[in-house]
């Protein structure tokens, strides 16, 4: 079974979920288990080549002529993610089966998980950046639909949305960004791409490529600012919080920097605004945490410190801050992946994720406990759990950052002396002291609820003791694919008494304090919390609201209903645009041929005036009629003179049968009975005007330019010789334009038809009625 | 007769068009309201139209008539995209022919003689059959659009319809008089070889005001700021099938013509001629035509609660985006946009007239409430193609999207590419709050069960399977779209 099956797998489970579960009901989770834990297996059989060097490339042409294929691509690094994805994922859909039992919408549940598995796996896996960004929308798509999975509450539909709206506009800066890459790079595909960061990075469209992607992978893995969305993305179900807003989705950021580190890294922008921005997200993370007293947002906010933790890492840019960051990534996703587990088991429980409120569930959920004491242990970084090994790796990949060494250090030691406090709040905390009164009365959680925080912690304690076991197999190839150079790791519990350890120590001892000096921290900062008001989260609502004001004053200003505004703005626009191009050109060309108008000429231009004047300042509609009548007839007149008599003789035509069709109908309307007030006249006056002049000075510059000889010459010379007729008009009526004649005729006769037969019509109603 | 270049093949689909339309309305004069009977003649006439239309595919760029009609791989492909819209709008006026008891071989032929209006503006190669084509066009969507007489809105709409149409006309056809002027030509290909060369001063001046008012003529049909003032009034107004009539073919038909004349007639040549002067004007206008509709139809669709007007305003901003395939002169990519475009708004509109019912009655936004899971049949394909509209990924709208973006990059519009890429962002949040009002929102009263016709599902049917074959597979579509882009560019030389 080839990988792209095996992705692409599911989504054809996530459509079939639904009608499984009407199948398989209570059983269904543990059934659909099968997939991530097959596809768990299959991964798992690339560790070994991997581990010996190979990467491998799959393909398939997709859309060739936009040079997009549904390739895949595994090395060291897509393989440490595919396997947590994966492996977490087939937890995940255990839990979730006992989380939400009897839900009424659990099948659709499980099609959106599936779709975001299956996305989520594309996003790590996909060689193609214009598949992998159509697999990063997906899983903002699925994440979108789990957020807002409980419908009927308006603050899920919210942060579904806020979700989606953060994440997808970064996903479209990612877009542009990634093919701005492929320009300057050459290729879309990433393992061609990979090798091209010379060139990129002397590239003047470096900058903003750099700057599009930062903007995508920054909002995938809230980062300050775009931090906010995920707190509030804790209205979903805890399944979902576990798998995509904790261990995996908001990891696609750091994966995508991780990935296009070989290709954008190693510069000085890199380097500085990726380590900031991963150091401000951390610090802000961790002490927002501290004020949270909802188990779930707790977790969220020390999720989001994490993930800033990583993206500083990956800024150092150091074989070493690398190695420190794969092993944070395994040691983060089994610790806190447990603890949201946890927490969800407690609040099924108990009925409550208050802190404050819960206290001494050892005593009834002793599994849970332990679970929870392990990955806050590991959280809290004590030996001997993978999180103490991570930790001193981090605070030595810190201590040896290329610039600003101490003050990095220091506010890792900051953040992470937080951090501590935050795992005694949420792991330790609810099971100690004494048993309080919840919402339910609290009984060990089902074997589906306990197994995959008990897995989750477990792993992270095993790994802990033998730290080799996934050293070499998984994280040295992961190093390997980030710093495109060969790296050998070894991992150890013990380096020995060095600054590290004391570090260590010294965090420790901070966070105790911490814990339990935290009301004092609390009331001490209290005050600075009207400054969280307008934090980022604000300036998303006043973005929005103000889009939507902007989206009403348009509609106002433009879409009024009345015609009259329409017909001012597009002849408005007529008139400027033309004129523009006019004026463009510079100026008007000399008409000429002034001199010899003759009187008559005069007189009829003349009368043709008076009477469209007549027509606008007319009281009565018969009147105005009349009045275009003899415009028409003026115009008529004016063919007659220069010669074409065939003009003439259908003008004469169409302005008596308009005329006649006019009065028809104005003599069943009533009569003007508002007239537009003086200013709205003035206005109407001068577009007029401005129209009429425009098309003036367009028929003087028509004029001014003669190609053909005037065709009466030929008509005069013609007609007796060739059409044997001594009344020239007669013969151009009927012989040179006889076809034309015919067809006037013709529409003159269907014209009258029609006007015969809606006469006809009115009469037989009157005499029906 | 030869030298007049009579060529009855090279006119097949509008004979073909043509005929069928006065026979279904001479049917209908004497034995009336036979829907079924008509229905499948139009659409029988339809598809033989679109097998005439095959059949001129590989006859290459020739033309006939007197250089006035000209058959090549852009005519064959638009009139198909026509045609479908055509059929499609057949199946999706099936109910609504019923309820509001209309005459269904009048409905029908008007939509046919529509047709033919628009096949032949993608056929024509002189401005003389484009103007004819076009008010061949408006005369028959004209009255499609009053159909519900006794509607004031309707009625209302259709009058401001036409007014405004007939004010467009006139600029086109004052346009098409002063480019006569200005190059002595109707003819486009003769008139592309004289504005290849230099031209006189007066002669310059004449070709910028008639190009500028063919570009206002075109706007107009199209649908693009600032001449889109009519459109979401006669929109919301003229019955629903109709609006997802007009929303469709006669703008596929409209950007045809538009791209005949200015990206084929009057492109840019980088070098010293009027055809360049010009060019560096028309790029201009139709940049600021193409920025403006994207963000006004965008920003005012978001405060939009009919959903008719708020399809409107995005068929606005969607014609900003072929605007700047226009501006890239890539054929090949509008074409597929518009075909995309053709198949995802029809099929949302066919929802929307299903659940509208008789006289319009159920069309806010709000009234889609609690459709999600109680008619999955409707809401799952107005999701999709709404989420089409929007540009997700795997659907066809995505790739069209891609496509025309991807070329105006190349094509040195960068700036475009971005503002067209934050504007879908917008959009983004319009398309989903209908689906969010679906999904999400329990609604006030009983959700009622609607019957749906078999016409019904073989519009849902061919336009669901059309969004996710070009929207997973487009290489074939691709394929035959670029050959024939090679073979016009061949034929231009």
């Amino acid at each position: 079974m080839g990988i792209t099956t095996l992705v692409l797998f599911g989504f054809v489970l996530a459509l079939l979920a639904p009608w499984l579960y009407r199948v398989g009901r209570r059983a269904t989770g543990w059934i659909l288990a099968t997939l991530p834990l097959m596809q768990l297996m299959y991964f798992a059989s690339f560790v070994r080549p991997i581990a010996q060097g190979e990467v491998f490339v799959f393909g398939s042409a997709w859309v060739p002529s936009l040079k997009t294929s549904l390739s895949f691509f595994l090395d060291g690094l897509s393989l440490i993610f595919a396997l947590l994805i994966s492996g977490i994922g087939a937890l995940v859909v255990i839990y979730a089966g006992g989380y939400l039992a009897g839900h009424h919408q659990l099948g659709r549940f499980y099609g959106y998980l599936f779709m975001f598995m299956a996305s989520m796996l594309g996003v790590v896996l996909a060689d193609n950046v214009i598949a992998l960004f159509v697999f990063w929308e997906l899983t903002s798509l699925s994440s979108y639909l789990l957020i807002g999975f409980d419908h009927e509450r308006e603050a899920a539909r919210r942060a579904a949305l806020q979700a989606l709206l953060v994440t997808g506009v970064g996903g479209l800066a990612l877009l542009a960004g990634l093919l701005l890459l492929g320009q300057v790079g050459g290729s879309l595909e990433l393992s061609t791409l990979l090798s091209q960061g010379e060139m990129v990075r002397t590239h003047h469209l470096y900058l903003p490529i750099l700057l599009l992607v930062l903007a995508g992978a920054f909002t995938k893995s809230a980062q300050f600012p775009f931090h906010f969305w995920l707190p509030s993305a804790m209205e979903a179900p805890t399944p979902v919080s576990a798998y995509l807003h904790s261990a995996t989705m908001v990891k696609a950021g750091v994966y995508l920097l991780a990935r296009l580190s070989p290709v954008l890294g190693g510069s000085d922008s890199w380097h500085y605004l990726v380590t900031l921005a991963g150091a401000v997200t951390m610090l802000v993370g961790a002490t927002l945490a501290l004020f949270q007293t909802d188990l779930k947002r707790l977790l969220a906010y020390s999720t989001v410190s994490a993930l800033g933790i990583l993206t500083l890492l990956i800024g150092l840019d150091t074989t070493l801050s690398i190695q420190a960051a794969m092993v944070f990534l395994l040691a983060h996703a089994f610790y806190k992946g447990a603890l949201f587990l946890v927490a969800g088991a407690v609040d099924h429980e108990t009925g409550t994720r208050d802190v404050t409120q819960l206290g001494g569930l050892r005593q009834v959920m002793p599994i849970t406990a332990v679970a929870a004491g392990l990955a806050a242990l590991s959280m809290a970084g004590l030996p001997p759990l993978l999180g103490f090994i991570s930790k001193e790796l981090l605070y030595e990949a810190k201590l040896q950052a290329p610039r600003a060494a101490p003050l990095i250090t220091g506010a890792g030691v900051l953040a992470n002396v937080l951090l501590v406090a935050v795992a005694g709040i949420v792991g330790i905390r609810p099971f100690l002291r004494e048993r309080t009164a919840t919402p339910k009365n609290p009984h060990e959680a089902p074997p589906s609820l306990w197994l995959g925080p008990v897995m989750l912690a477990g792993l992270g304690f095993i790994i802990g003791l033998l730290p080799n076991t996934v050293a070499a197999p998984l994280v040295s190839p992961a190093v390997t694919a980030v710093r495109a150079e060969p790296t050998e790791v070894t991992l150890a519990l013990w380096h020995g008494l060095n600054p590290v350890l004391l570090l260590s120590v010294l965090t420790l001892a901070s966070g105790v304090g911490v814990y339990f000096g935290r009301g004092v921290v609390r009331r001490a900062t209290s005050r600075l919390e009207p400054i969280t008001h307008w934090g980022p989260a604000r300036w998303y609502d006043v973005a929005l609201d103000g889009m939507n004001a902007l989206a009403r004053a348009q509609t106002r200003l433009l879409q009024s209903g009345y015609l009259r505004y329409y017909l001012l703005m597009i002849i408005g626009t007529t008139v400027g645009l033309t004129a523009y191009t006019l004026a463009a050109r510079g100026g008007f060309p000399r008409p000429h041929g002034f001199a010899d108008v003759r009187f008559h000429e005069v007189g009829v231009a003349a009368l043709i005036f008076l009477a469209a004047v007549t027509a606008v300042r007319a009281r009565s509609r018969l009147a105005a009629v009349a009045a275009l009548g003899v415009v028409g007839y003026g115009v008529a007149l004016v063919y007659v003179l220069f010669g074409a008599p065939d003009l003439a003789m259908t003008q004469v035509l169409i302005e008596s049968l308009t005329v006649i069709l006019l009065v028809l109908v104005f003599y069943h309307l009533p009569r003007f009975a508002s007239l537009s007030p003086q200013r709205a006249r003035y206005r109407d006056a001068v577009v007029a005007v401005a129209a009429g002049g425009l098309m003036t000075a367009l028929v003087l510059v028509a004029a001014s330019m003669r190609f053909h000889p005037p065709i009466s010459h030929y008509f005069a010379e013609n007609s007796f010789v060739r059409a044997h007729g001594r009344n020239i008009v007669n013969v151009i009526l009927v012989d040179f334009r006889g076809m034309d004649t015919l067809g006037e005729i013709t529409v003159l006769a269907l014209a009258g038809i029609g006007a015969y037969a809606l006469l006809k019509l009115r009469l037989e109603k009157k005499e029906g009625g | 007769m030869e030298s007049l270049g009579i060529n009855y093949r090279a006119i097949g689909p509008e004979l073909v068009l043509t005929v069928t339309g006065v026979l279904v309305m001479l049917l209908e004069a004497f034995s009336p309201g036979k829907k079924v009977r008509d229905g499948i003649l139009a659409a029988a006439g339809i598809v033989l139209a679109g097998v005439a239309a095959l059949a001129l595919w590989e006859e290459g760029p020739v033309t006939a008539f007197s250089r006035m009609v000209i058959v090549d791989g852009f005519r064959v492909f638009f009139t198909l995209v026509i045609l479908l819209g055509t059929l499609l709008t057949i199946f999706v006026s099936w109910g609504f022919l019923d309820e509001e008891r209309i005459p269904p071989g009048e409905y029908f032929a008007l939509l046919l003689f529509g047709a033919v209006g628009m096949t032949l503006l993608v056929a024509g190669n002189d401005l003389m059959i484009l103007f004819l084509a076009l008010e061949t066009i408006t005369i028959a969507t004209y009255v499609l659009a009053g159909y519900r007489r006794e509607d004031l809105r309707s009625t209302e709409s259709a009058l401001k319809y036409f007014l405004l149409g007939a004010f467009s006309s006139a600029f086109l056809l004052y346009g098409i008089a002063l480019l006569y002027g200005a190059t002595r030509t109707t003819n486009l290909a003769e008139m592309a070889r004289v504005v290849s060369g230099p031209l006189g001063q007066a002669e310059i001046v004449l070709l910028m005001a008639g190009a500028a008012m063919l570009l206002i003529g075109f706007g107009f049909k199209v649908t693009t700021v600032p001449f889109h003032v009519w459109t979401p009034d006669v929109y919301e107004g003229a019955p629903t099938p109709v609006t997802a009539f007009l929303s469709t073919a006669p703008k596929a038909a409209g950007f045809a013509a538009f791209l005949r004349v200015f990206s084929l007639t009057f492109p840019p040549l980088g070098i010293e001629s009027a055809a360049d002067q010009l060019a560096s004007h028309w790029v201009a206008a139709v940049t600021a035509m193409s920025i403006l509709s994207m963000t006004f139809g965008n920003f005012i669709a978001i405060a939009q609660t009919n959903i008719k007007r708020m399809l409107a305003y995005s068929s606005i901003a969607h014609a900003g985006y072929v605007l700047i395939g226009v501006l890239a002169r890539d054929w090949a990519a509008v074409a597929f946009y518009m075909l995309v475009y053709t198949i995802m708004n029809l099929g949302c509109f066919a929802i929307v007239a299903l659940w509208a019912r008789r006289g319009d009655e159920r069309v806010l936004i709000a009234e889609y409430a609690g459709l999600g899971f109680r008619q999955p049949l409707l809401s799952f394909p107005l999701a999709i193609f709404l989420v089409s509209l929007a540009g997700f990924p795997g659907t066809a709208g995505f790739v069209a999207k891609f496509w025309l973006f991807k070329s105006a990059w190349g094509a040195g519009f960068p700036e475009l590419v971005i503002i067209g890429v934050l504007m879908t962002v917008v959009s983004v949040y319009y398309y989903l709050y209908v689906v969010i009002v679906m999904f999400f929102r329990e609604p006030k009263e009983e959700v009622p069960r609607v019957p749906l016709s078999r016409a019904f599902v073989a519009a849902m049917v061919v336009a669901l399977v059309g969004v996710f074959y070009l929207g997973l597979l487009p290489t074939r579509v691709f394929a035959v779209l670029n050959t024939a882009q090679n073979l016009l560019a061949i034929g231009q030389r």
